[in-house]
């Protein structure tokens, strides 16, 4: 693996050579004012953290970064007391602390400003500031709006901004509210705050007031973690760097010791071989042709080009557009611009895209995916009724005959066709959802997130299904943020970010480096 | 003030201003209709309504709905209707007091149900609603609260008054401007609006969720309770119907008045104005000697004005937050 650098001095390099990573921080002996050790959370059966550390001092701006599924909501929601860890302890200058609520955590001066702003829309601005803490004067004693008014004026001042504290929370733009919940947090005197992926719906001039407002925040000795996905942000803002992985605590030093390679590698580094990998065929004949699909707002310019036999991977962050451009691929959401042919024939409506051989297989199992409470065998017969009735009238034999057809070829287990899939495991909840799918008999299918949340076995099992599928002629695209999964079974991996495909990338080519750099990193579009 | 705000406030001024208008027509048709007795007559009507919209806003508020009101005004004025007609007449302040505490079981027994055991209000309070019926049949036990039955201290109260206003008019004010105090300068006021403008951020902010759902439906029961005095006092006598209904109309003025029904929103001053009107549109369809059908056609359209105003002036917001649509009526 080469290091690429990043813009950095010579100096730095030199640094790096010799560095011993500097787990105590710049002042070594301070007591650090938040600190995790060795925190577990376990949700179902899905390991979500693992025995994970983590230390915040006064007056540092920490970043804590990881990729989708590392952990690190998980995490902050523990530090801020929406859940409370399995195993592990939670200190406050030094002292062990239980948030059993997130008031809990607020009594502790820890405040998080959420990546969606948690406010109330029908309140003034002031009072979202004082929620619950509203000041009072008088005899009989009642809340002073006068002095909350000045009081949510002087503390917004100090954060550089000019709102009007009568004015309606609703009527805020997005930037606005994350200032009306940063000067809650001041009001609270907060000693840790805890910013959750700020800048994802910001201008570039907003996330520079924001960027200000929290080096101003740290310079008075306030400690801030601050998760985020894009590096460059990280740099420009990070005075350590705290890396999760798999739930997994991976490193934590100095920014200055990472460089974007470094970081990249920390992030994504697993062991990608352990993987199943793929018989590669001979793509075959077009069959998905995707010309200029864009919605406004959401994704542009996309092309896709799918064969016969070839797996085409969709990379990039959550909140890419990667599901978006599926939907609208198959036609359920509104597209702006852009053609979809399946083998030559136009596809506008989810009726016609089924009818040409395309399947879809969406990320929400539980929602999109399966009827939960009906059998199996209704839920795999549902898209074909068709051909499973008799003029209009359901035949039951049939419907379990083809859920049992099924059920085999993909190694279901349930005890028969007739249980319904609320009861089985979410791998074995995912099968019916392949099944209902597969047997439409498509030539074309999109998953989305086929493997989300389901546990080794089963995903082992849907990677060879994945593969057999291909090697049998069908056409995938195969949408997933489990990096090392795309690019063992993927032909072909596009990458997007942000509503653009910023990579195309063969096989060969496709790193987990290359792929995470165009994920996140400022890059050059290109075309599929 | 920002935009919003400016219409919510125009609303108000707008709801006036229409009953002002409604006012001349009426009066331009029947002169009667300014009379002295005939506005007191309308003061009356209104009065349950006004008391039991007050407390139903609260409930509205944190995006919840009882329905169980109607029910259990009909149980309170039965309830200490029977205790006079077997024990002898009750002092009336004991009376009215008797008659708090049967609103009051109800109300909690909505309230815990509701923010505990997480169970839609809208469904819950339905159940409730026959649960209390029946509850005033067996009271009742086959008979009925006659005239002779109410005490007169009781009945009292629907007559004279300074400046000729009933004392009965008198309490539903109190209890009106009292849901308007803790709602303006109180913190559990102010929580009461919070909880239904944003369940998920008043629970990240530690503010006491269930504790506030179970406030508003225990005062919502205990006004019932009153409303049922209110009632042997208003008209002397109760049937086990009593009541039956009530809800409806009552939410309807609320709604009228402006009050979001996905919670987070609405006045006092707006519930009064909406208990206000459908009593002008009542009493004025009465003098003017129009029919029934047409002041229940009238309610009907009122309220699907006020819904539709509602919406448009959601939809007015930004998309960032308002889409804190209706997930649950519950807690």
């Amino acid at each position: 693996m080469k290091r690429r650098e990043a813009p950095r001095t010579p100096e730095r390099r030199e640094e790096e050579k010799d560095h011993v990573p500097e787990i105590e921080g710049r002042d070594g002996a301070a007591v650090p004012v938040l600190e995790a050790r060795a925190v577990s959370k376990v949700f179902g059966g899905t390991v979500a953290l693992d025995h994970v550390d983590l230390s915040l001092r006064a007056g540092e701006i920490h970043a804590l970064l990881g990729e989708n599924g590392a952990g690190k909501s998980t995490l902050t929601r523990i530090l801020c007391g929406v859940h409370r860890p399995d195993t592990g302890e939670l200190r406050v200058d030094g002292a062990v602390v239980d948030f059993h609520t997130p008031a809990a955590a607020q009594e502790h001066d820890i405040a998080i400003l959420h990546q969606e702003p948690s406010l109330f829309g029908d309140l003034e601005v002031a009072e979202n500031v004082f929620v619950g803490r509203q000041p009072k004067h008088g005899r009989p004693p009642r809340i002073d709006r006068r002095a909350m008014r000045a009081e949510a004026a002087a503390l917004l001042a100090e954060l550089g901004a000019e709102l009007d504290p009568a004015a309606r929370v609703a009527d805020l733009s997005l930037a606005e509210a994350q200032l009306v919940e940063m000067a809650g947090a001041l009001s609270r005197r907060a000693r840790v705050l805890i910013v959750d992926e700020p800048t994802a719906a910001l201008t570039p001039g907003e996330v520079g007031d924001l960027f200000r407002v929290l080096r101003g925040l740290r310079d008075r000795g306030v400690a801030i973690l601050f998760i985020g996905h894009r590096l460059e942000e990280i740099f420009a803002l990070a005075d350590r760097i705290t890396v999760l992985r798999d739930g997994r605590f991976v490193d934590s030093r100095a920014a200055a010791d990472h460089d974007e390679a470094s970081l990249i590698r920390a992030m994504v580094g697993r062991d990608v071989a352990a993987l199943h990998v793929r018989t590669r065929v001979e793509p075959g004949e077009p069959l998905l042709q995707v010309r200029g699909l864009a919605r406004a707002g959401v994704f542009e310019a996309v092309d896709l080009d799918l064969r016969s036999g070839e797996i085409v991977g969709l990379a990039g962050l959550v909140g890419a557009g990667r599901t978006e451009v599926a939907r609208a691929v198959f036609g359920i959401d509104r597209r702006d611009a852009g053609t979809v042919e399946l083998a030559g024939e136009r596809l506008r409506t989810p009726q016609q895209a089924m009818r040409a051989g395309l399947a879809f297989v969406p990320e929400d199992r539980q929602r999109e995916g399966v009827a939960v409470e009906l059998p199996i065998a209704a839920n795999v017969a549902l898209p074909i009724l068709g051909r499973v009735a008799f003029h209009g009238w359901l035949r039951p034999g049939r419907e379990r005959a083809l859920a049992r057809e099924w059920g085999e070829r993909l190694r279901l287990k349930a005890r028969d066709v007739e249980q319904a899939p609320r009861e089985l495991s979410g791998g074995n909840q995912q099968k019916v959802v392949l099944a209902k799918w597969l047997a439409t008999r498509p030539r074309v299918l999109i998953l989305d997130e086929p493997t989300r949340g389901v546990d080794v076995g089963a995903k082992v099992e849907i990677h060879r299904l994945i593969d057999e599928l291909a090697a049998a002629g069908m056409a995938i695209l195969l949408i997933s943020s489990d990096l090392p999964e795309v690019l063992a079974l993927s032909d072909r991996v596009l990458v997007m970010r942000e509503g653009r495909v910023t990579a195309a990338l063969h096989h060969a080519e496709a790193t987990p480096e290359r792929v995470m750099q165009a994920a996140t990193a400022e890059a050059q579009a290109v075309a599929a | 003030m920002s935009a919003v705000a400016r219409l919510a406030r125009v609303r108000e001024l707008a709801l006036a201003g229409f009953i002002a208008l409604l006012v001349i027509v009426i009066a331009a048709q029947n002169g009667d209709f300014l009379s002295g007795s005939n506005l007191r007559s309308i003061l009356l009507d209104i009065t349950l309504i006004a008391a039991l919209a007050s407390a139903q806003l609260m409930v509205m508020l944190t995006r919840n709905f009882d329905l169980s009101i109607g029910s259990t005004v009909g149980l309170s004025a039965v309830t200490v209707g029977m205790i006079c007609q077997q024990h002898g007449a009750l002092p009336t302040p004991l009376a009215y007091l008797v008659a708090v505490a049967v609103g009051l079981v109800v109300g909690l027994v909505n309230g815990f149900a509701i923010a505990r055991l997480r169970i839609p209000s809208i469904i819950f309070t339905l159940g409730m609603l026959s649960v209390v019926r029946g509850a005033v049949y067996l009271v009742a036990d086959g008979g009925q609260v006659n005239s002779e039955d109410v005490p007169a201290g009781m009945t009292d109260l629907a007559t004279g008054g300074p400046f000729g206003i009933p004392p009965l008019v008198l309490i539903a004010l109190a209890v009106a401007l009292a849901a308007f105090a803790f709602l303006r300068w109180t913190r559990s006021g102010r929580n009461v609006y919070a909880v239904g403008s944003n369940p998920d951020a008043a629970r990240l902010h530690g503010l006491p969720v269930s504790r506030t759902v179970v406030l508003v439906f225990a005062l919502s029961g205990a006004v019932a309770g009153l409303a049922g005095a209110l009632y042997l006092s208003r008209f002397g006598f109760a049937q086990i119907t009593a009541g039956s209904g009530l809800e409806l109309t009552v939410i309807a003025a609320v709604v009228v008045g402006g009050a979001s029904i996905f919670g987070g929103s609405g006045s006092i001053a707006g519930t009064l104005l909406g208990c206000l009107l459908l009593g002008v549109i009542g009493n004025g369809f009465a003098v003017l000697g129009v029919s029934q059908y047409w002041q229940d056609a009238a309610y009907g359209a009122l309220i699907l004005l006020a819904v539709i105003a509602d919406a448009r002036l959601r939809a007015v917001r930004r998309p960032a937050r308002s889409a804190a649509a209706p997930k649950e009526a519950t807690a």
